[in-house]
């Protein structure tokens, strides 16, 4: 099972969202990274048949996705964003509706309702209306109707927004779990999301990808340029105007800052094994959550 | 099949729906309840029947009776209730022999000529029932709100109920599961479509039965066989039909132009980024025919033109009031057949175009 992205391009009036984008997807988790407006969200709306790319075609098993039509729409499961729903309806009730849009009869979409509501811990809150339901809730519905009709790619954008770190975790092990036999795209700000589960990382800079590599590839990119130093509270701002800082951490009466360069920032910085954290931090220029 | 269930349920659930539904039907009433009396159709009851000569003559004689008490009255005492119905039948009477002469002139003055449509009009105008007077103040009252009150009512339900249709998903952010699953285009397009007949459909019946119920309360059921000329819109129609068999067809072409203007505002609905845009949209649509003819001079064909909208389909009167024709490579074509022609092509491309902006749409939010 492959999934083929061919010099995919989407403009939207004067701005280029995306730019050639060629990838090859296989089974497996693909995290994707990028600051906002790098095009993620953009992508995965394409991959999820909402919206059509200014040029280029996807390809899965080799077939356009745009003449497969409905039989590719079958193959996925799409969490977008912003998680819609009917506030006037139950969850359960909510959940049948997506059912029957994925086209499952009564009987499956009753058996595939409760089951992806125990997946996502809320088959006690199922005869209560998602109007009334937290942030995070939602979320959870959202990621429950993604998963209805089992589908062979699950496209998920910023699925643990929102949610507490129980529930992350809980994600984190269901994509894991489920992903053996299909692909999952991921996108992210939270690269812990992402660290342990990915196959590959995809890095989106303005609408380029400009990186496709496993976590540990990427890593050793950026080996030898994470440096973690101790300094006064006063020489904070010295470091955060002319270095990339990630971590602050109060260390007594000392602050350790965790810097992103490629030159040594103080004669006493230390070395450290690089994390994704710091690997969004030198493509982004910007603190990764 | 299920998602029709949900496509009704979406539908059904909104209260806004039954709240608009009571305070038009509360509005129809005029806020009056009038009715008649055992006594006023007892009066109607021994004037039934064909109008002859002889019926003529003795109403002439009868109504010059009371003119004769009116001119002689003095200033304020009225005529005693019999009398004022008695009068009302007198003139009913004269109303429905003039029809039947205006009828009789018309088919002398066609002889004289040879148009395309001149052979048509005889043959209608020949089968036009004999005069005929009997109790039908339920019918014609029946008819009369079919054609006025139910055209508000039927558009303003259309209106709050269909135009959120399709910008109730773009709002509520759903249309990102709807687009990309399986059945979120075609198959939900036909739901919602079908939906939206199953709505307009119980709209149409409900104030049927509130206009029949109301009427049948008020001045019983009266008499359906009576011809649609003895109604003063209906005076010089060529049409040979009774009071029962033009409700039906009234009723048939409402909802057929019902169902027309349904496919509009889906068609709007799913090309408008929200429910207000969508609302106002159909509702411009809807409303300014009637403006644009009863406010603006203008030339018959363009008037006519103006009675092939959305409105005055639903009006239906336009179509039955007089002979009207369009030529068809030589072939007169009778006004409601074109009508039904209008409506069912209208009602094709919305839905293809429907189909088509469905199948192409998206997310853009």
């Amino acid at each position: 099972m492959n999934l083929t992205i061919n010099n995919v391009s989407k403009n939207f009036k004067n701005k280029k969202a995306l730019n050639y984008i060629n990838l090859e997807l296989t089974t497996g988790v693909y995290g994707i990274l990028g600051a906002n407006g790098s095009g993620k969200t953009t992508l995965m709306r394409i991959l999820a048949s909402v919206m059509k790319p200014s040029s280029g075609k996807i390809l899965f098993n080799g077939k356009d996705i745009a003449l497969m039509d409905h039989e590719y729409r079958d193959l996925i499961g799409y969490l977008p964003q912003h998680v819609g729903l009917y506030k006037n309806f139950t969850a359960e009730k909510f959940l049948k509706y997506i059912a029957s849009l994925k086209g499952l009869s009564k009987k499956e979409a009753n058996e595939k309702v409760n089951e992806v509501m125990s997946l996502v811990g809320l088959l006690d809150h199922r005869k209560e209306k998602v109007g009334k339901f937290s942030g995070g809730m939602k979320r959870r519905v959202g990621i429950a109707q993604a998963l209805l009709n089992n589908p062979k790619i699950l496209i998920v954008d910023e699925p643990t927004a929102g949610l507490d770190p129980k529930e992350r975790i809980r994600f984190r092990n269901l994509v894991s779990k489920i992903s053996a036999d299909r692909i999952v795209l991921l996108s992210t700000h939270i690269v812990s999301d992402i660290e342990f589960i990915a196959k590959e990382v995809l890095i989106l800079k303005e609408g380029q990808l400009i990186k496709k590599e496993t976590p540990q590839k990427l890593l050793q990119g950026i080996e030898n340029k994470v440096w973690s130093i101790s300094v006064e509270e006063k020489d904070i701002s010295y470091f955060q105007e002319h270095y990339q800082v990630g971590n602050i951490m109060r260390d007594q009466d000392k602050f350790e800052l965790r810097i992103v360069s490629d030159s040594k920032p103080y004669k006493n910085a230390e070395n450290v094994v690089p994390n994704l954290e710091d690997l969004y931090l030198f493509y982004f220029e910007e603190v990764a959550i | 099949m299920q998602l029709l269930k949900f496509e009704l349920y979406k539908l059904f659930k909104q209260k806004i729906i039954y709240i608009t539904f009571f305070l038009l039907i509360i509005f129809s009433t005029g806020f009056t309840f009038e009715t008649t009396t055992d006594s006023e159709r007892e009066l109607y009851k021994q004037w039934e029947g064909s109008i002859t000569e002889e019926t003529l003559q003795q109403a002439e004689i009868e109504s010059n009776k009371i003119t004769k008490k009116i001119e002689g009255l003095e200033f304020g005492i009225p005529l005693s209730e019999n009398e004022q119905i008695k009068y009302g039948i007198y003139e009913n009477i004269a109303f429905i022999q003039g029809s039947q002469r205006n009828r009789e002139e018309k088919l002398k003055q066609l002889e004289n000529e040879n148009n395309y449509n001149t052979k048509l009009e005889q043959e209608m105008i020949t089968k036009v029932d004999r005069p005929y007077f009997s109790y039908s103040k339920a019918p014609m009252e029946i008819i009369d709100y079919a054609s006025f009150y139910a055209i508000f009512i039927t558009g303003a339900m259309l209106l709050i109920g269909l135009s959120s249709i399709y910008t109730n998903e773009t709002s509520s952010g759903t249309d990102n599961y709807i687009l990309s699953s399986k059945k979120g285009r075609n198959s939900l397009a036909w739901a919602k479509i079908t939906a939206s007949l199953i709505f307009t459909v119980i709209v149409v019946l409900a104030w049927e039965v509130f206009n029949i119920g109301i009427n049948f309360i008020k001045f019983g059921i009266g008499d359906w066989q009576t011809p649609i000329q003895n109604m003063f819109k209906y005076f010089f129609s060529p049409y040979g039909l009774n009071m029962f068999d033009f409700h039906l067809i009234q009723l048939s072409t409402h909802l057929l132009a019902a169902f027309c203007f349904a496919l509009l505002i889906i068609l709007v609905s799913s090309v408008s980024k929200n429910s207000l845009i969508s609302f106002l949209i159909n509702g411009v649509i809807f409303a300014i025919p009637i403006m644009f003819v009863e406010t603006v001079m203008m030339p018959n064909w363009l008037r006519d033109v103006f009675s092939f909208s959305f409105i005055y389909l639903m009006k239906v009167e336009f179509l039955f009031e007089g002979f009207k024709t369009v030529n068809l490579f030589g072939f007169p074509v009778i006004y409601p057949i074109l009508a039904v022609i209008w409506m069912i092509v209208m009602s094709i491309v919305f839905v293809m175009l429907t189909l088509q902006v469905i199948k192409n749409k998206e997310v853009m939010i």
